[in-house]
């Protein structure tokens, strides 16, 4: 008998005479494992979507009673105003970041993170799946926030390119950060603690819930040091029409964080730390 | 002296105090193990919720009555922090020994059903009473905190401590899953917290939202609170108590008959 006809051969076998080159970047792989994490957003749907969105509703309201009648910025209403997107970012935020660095650190733990790590997919298609996974997440959850939020204290968006822009810069930015965040620890109590005490003081910290012109001194350099300010201030100018930084300046920043935490969690990842022992 | 060669019966009278106590040395050690996830970080949490409003306020003096809003709010924060910190204590206890199995551990001593409640809510009531102490102390080097009438403090930091451990305690019994215990703390427990009058006076609230907001547990225990601190209540504070109580006497029968008939426990 000759060798069996490379057609009967079932699907995983040892096919010595096929050519395995993979590309500079392999779209096959990267887009099969998009539609793996995009379905993990798919299922996740309600905790993106309805638990911020609440969130969201009962900060407006504790902050519409709250502050009451007087509110502290020379704009008057303006903190209402500024409320919005703020929650909106926000939610897009730590969105982007929980889904990203959820995934992977599930994924390690239950080490299913195996399959990604032995298929012939490199670290740039992988972190590239996350950015574009997380970004989408929160992109979602925003924008669920954002209509949440028409019903509450509607209000036009002044430039909604550039609020779109800055949502998607926001997010690749926090998935960046999710990510990383998803390659250093390797149990959850490591992930709960960079979330608690990192990502959302920093977040909250970003000017989301106060205008950086009211500030004392100290707190307004601490913010301004954040690159999520440069996020936020971006999106708020998009939003409502104001801003504190010039628009481009800011969006140069902030793609400038998103490249260096790339190049960081990419290079992680491929020498595979934390993930190969 | 001769031992007997066979194993006596233990005697265990009305109460099993080695049991009891030693149920509680249990949940008060586990979460000072990650004392960072249960007592740190709510603490720096509450922080940042009083330093977003200190902030947003730009520096404006604003009142509520004749108190600063700052000084009006540190209360409502920390009764907060004390709720939500003995929820998750009791709930996140009795939902992982029920996921990793290790809950046969507590149903098969001989401690009774009362016990087993009464362990997991003195439990939830010391985590609470520290993560209510630390952020004290802590909003205490920035704003002065006074204090009017000590009884009312630990009155009502108590029975809301009970009131939630006790909560915490029947919604991990019937949890199967993370994800329901994680629905209960995100639709029932934060908004009722949050919609409680931690951030403002419901007196100067629309008269639709007056009422619901009365209707809120919750309101009682920080209105009480914060009367114990600042000597400025809200509302009424003879139901406040009598609101507690009476939650309290029913939560902890519920808990109480549901550790009993072994519900969703033995199975």
């Amino acid at each position: 008998m000759s060798a069996p006809d490379a057609n009967t051969l079932p699907a995983g076998a040892f096919r010595p005479h096929m050519r395995r080159q993979v590309p500079a970047f392999f779209w096959q792989a990267f887009k099969t494992l998009l539609v793996k994490e995009m379905k993990r957003v798919w299922k996740m749907a309600a905790m993106i979507i309805i638990a911020p969105a609440l969130m969201a509703v009962i900060y407006f309201v504790c902050f519409l009673f709250g502050l009451g009648p007087q509110r502290g910025t020379p704009e008057g209403d303006a903190v209402l105003t500024f409320l919005v997107p703020g929650l909106v970012m926000l939610s897009i935020l730590l969105r982007a970041a929980e889904n990203t660095g959820f995934s992977l650190l599930y994924a390690k733990i239950e080490g299913h993170v195996l399959d990604q790590l032995m298929a012939p997919i490199g670290a740039r298609e992988v972190v590239l799946v996350y950015a574009v996974t997380g970004t989408v997440a929160g992109f979602i959850s925003g924008l669920f926030v954002w209509l949440g939020s028409l019903l509450l204290w509607p209000q036009p968006v002044a430039h909604p390119l550039v609020a779109l822009g800055f949502a998607v810069l926001a997010g690749l930015l926090m998935s960046m950060c999710g990510l990383l965040t998803g390659l250093a620890s390797t149990k959850w109590d490591h992930m709960a603690a960079y979330f608690t005490f990192l990502f959302t003081p920093l977040s909250f910290l970003s000017g989301v819930f106060a205008p950086v012109a009211g500030m004392p001194p100290l707190f307004a350099a601490i913010v301004q040091a954040n690159p999520i300010f440069y996020a936020m201030d971006g999106f708020r100018y998009g939003m409502v029409g104001q801003g504190h930084a010039d628009p481009a300046v800011a969006a140069l920043i902030v793609l400038a964080a998103c490249a260096l935490l790339y190049a960081l969690s990419a290079r992680l990842y491929s020498i595979g730390w934390h993930m190969k022992s | 002296m001769t031992q007997p060669s066979f194993p006596m019966p233990r005697h265990v009278g009305a109460v099993n105090w080695i049991g009891l106590s030693t149920l509680i040395a249990k949940e008060i050690r586990r979460f000072l193990k990650v004392w960072v996830q249960t007592i740190a970080a709510p603490v720096v949490t509450t922080l940042l919720f009083y330093s977003v409003f200190a902030l947003a306020l730009g520096g404006v003096v604003r009142m509520v009555g004749d108190v600063p809003f700052l000084t009006f709010l540190a209360p409502g924060l920390i009764m907060m922090a004390i709720a939500q910190n003995a929820f998750a204590n009791s709930s996140s206890s009795v939902l992982v020994s029920k996921v990793q199995g290790n809950i046969v551990d507590v149903l098969m001593p001989p401690i009774s059903a009362l016990e087993l409640t009464a362990a997991y809510v003195v439990g939830g009531v010391v985590r609470g009473a520290l993560v209510g102490l630390v952020t004290a102390l802590t909003i205490s080097l920035f704003v002065p905190v006074t204090v009017a009438h000590p009884f009312y403090i630990l009155f009502h930091g108590i029975a809301a401590a009970m009131l939630l451990s006790l909560l915490g305690l029947i919604g991990g019994i019937w949890a199967d899953k993370f994800d329901h215990m994680a629905a209960v703390t995100n639709f029932i427990v934060t908004p009722l917290s949050f919609l409680s009058g931690t951030f403002y006076s419901v007196d100067s609230l629309p008269p639709t939202f007056h009422f619901i907001a009365h209707l809120n547990p919750f309101f009682y225990f920080i209105d009480g609170f914060r009367y114990g601190f600042i000597g400025r209540t809200d509302g009424t504070l003879g139901t406040g108590i009598l609101v507690m109580l009476g939650i309290n006497l029913v939560l902890g029968f519920v808990a109480w008959s549901m550790i009993k008939r072994g519900y969703k426990l033995k199975a």
